[in-house]
């Protein structure tokens, strides 16, 4: 015989025996030890008479599972290495759900869903006399009040300024100044989306920088009603 | 068939003295050594474990151990 007998360990095979059904010995030992099992009949019955007397173990304990050696053995010869705790093995599955979760309230809040509810409003803001064409957009979705130069010149020396006109008693309210590049994006708070709907703006001619009284103070060059458009 | 008839009586009864042999032979071995083999069995404690649980080399509580389990069997088979 070899194996555990080449060694100073007492016991040889037989002690091997008890030590495998413990689940005691070491890796490189337990090939060698269950090639000799195969062709040794008397390790066999040492083994068997080993596992009926440890059972003895557990027969106080009302248990199924196998004892925790058993199952180590077991694991290692069909999976090669102890297997991940659970919450290893679950954590990919639940960082999706959470990405998922987070994704799908970005789209409920973050305005994603918003657009159907809030149509795009425009209005034309045209000046004959002086060849103006302007087009005003209002973006619900980006809350964004926007004025398109068509046509005409802007005055070096003057400024256009934009005001909403929510209804014929309330004075008019400054949403900002027309730019002198052909688009005007101006960002608009809560309070003045909710009055657009509906409402009139009206383009102004101001001195350079805007009204300096918060109320329009040059001449009125054009005004038009914000409504839905079934296309631009 | 019906699955897992569990022990007859005979079976329990090898059992019932199985558990008796194995009992009274543990308490033949030195108390810590005893410790050792129920541990391995019913924790699933490897070597490495028993030698950091009883600050003894590893080598040193391997050789006891497989004395114990010599003694142990020649107990059994008595």
């Amino acid at each position: 015989m070899s194996g555990p007998e080449d060694t100073d360990l007492p016991g040889g095979w037989e002690a091997a025996a008890a030590e495998y059904v413990l689940g005691l010995l070491p890796e490189d030992e337990l090939r060698a030890f269950e090639s000799q099992l195969v062709q040794d009949q008397a390790l066999q019955q040492d083994v068997e008479a080993w596992e009926a007397y440890f059972a003895a173990f557990t027969d106080d304990i009302e248990e199924v599972a196998p004892p925790p050696q058993i199952l180590r053995r077991t694991e290692a010869q069909l999976f090669g290495k102890p297997r991940a705790p659970l919450w290893q093995q679950i954590l990919p599955y639940f960082l999706g759900a959470v990405a998922a979760a987070a994704i799908a309230w970005m789209a409920m809040f973050g305005g994603l869903l918003q657009s159907s509810d809030e149509p795009d409003l425009w209005a034309d803001l045209e000046t004959p006399s002086r060849g103006l064409v302007m087009l005003a957009h209002y973006a619900p979705d980006s809350q964004t009040f926007m004025v398109r130069r068509d046509a005409g010149d802007y005055p070096a020396d003057r400024s256009f300024e934009i005001w909403l006109i929510a209804d014929p008693e309330s004075p008019p309210v400054s949403i900002g100044l027309v730019d002198r590049e052909q688009l005007t994006e101006i960002p608009v708070s809560d309070e003045i989306a909710a009055q657009l709907p509906g409402a009139t703006v009206a383009i102004s001619e101001e001195p350079l920088g805007g009204s300096p009284t918060g109320v329009a103070t040059g001449p009125v060059l054009s005004l038009g009603q914000l409504e839905p458009r079934e296309e631009l | 068939m019906i699955a897992d008839p569990g022990p007859g009586p005979a079976q329990q009864l090898q059992s019932r003295a199985e558990a008796e042999a194995l009992f009274g032979c543990m308490a033949e071995l030195p108390p810590e050594r005893a410790e050792m083999v129920r541990r391995a069995y019913l924790e699933g404690a490897t070597y490495n474990e028993l030698s950091d649980a009883t600050g003894v080399k590893l080598n040193t509580v391997r050789t006891w151990l497989r004395r114990s389990l010599m003694q142990l069997r020649e107990c059994l088979s008595r």
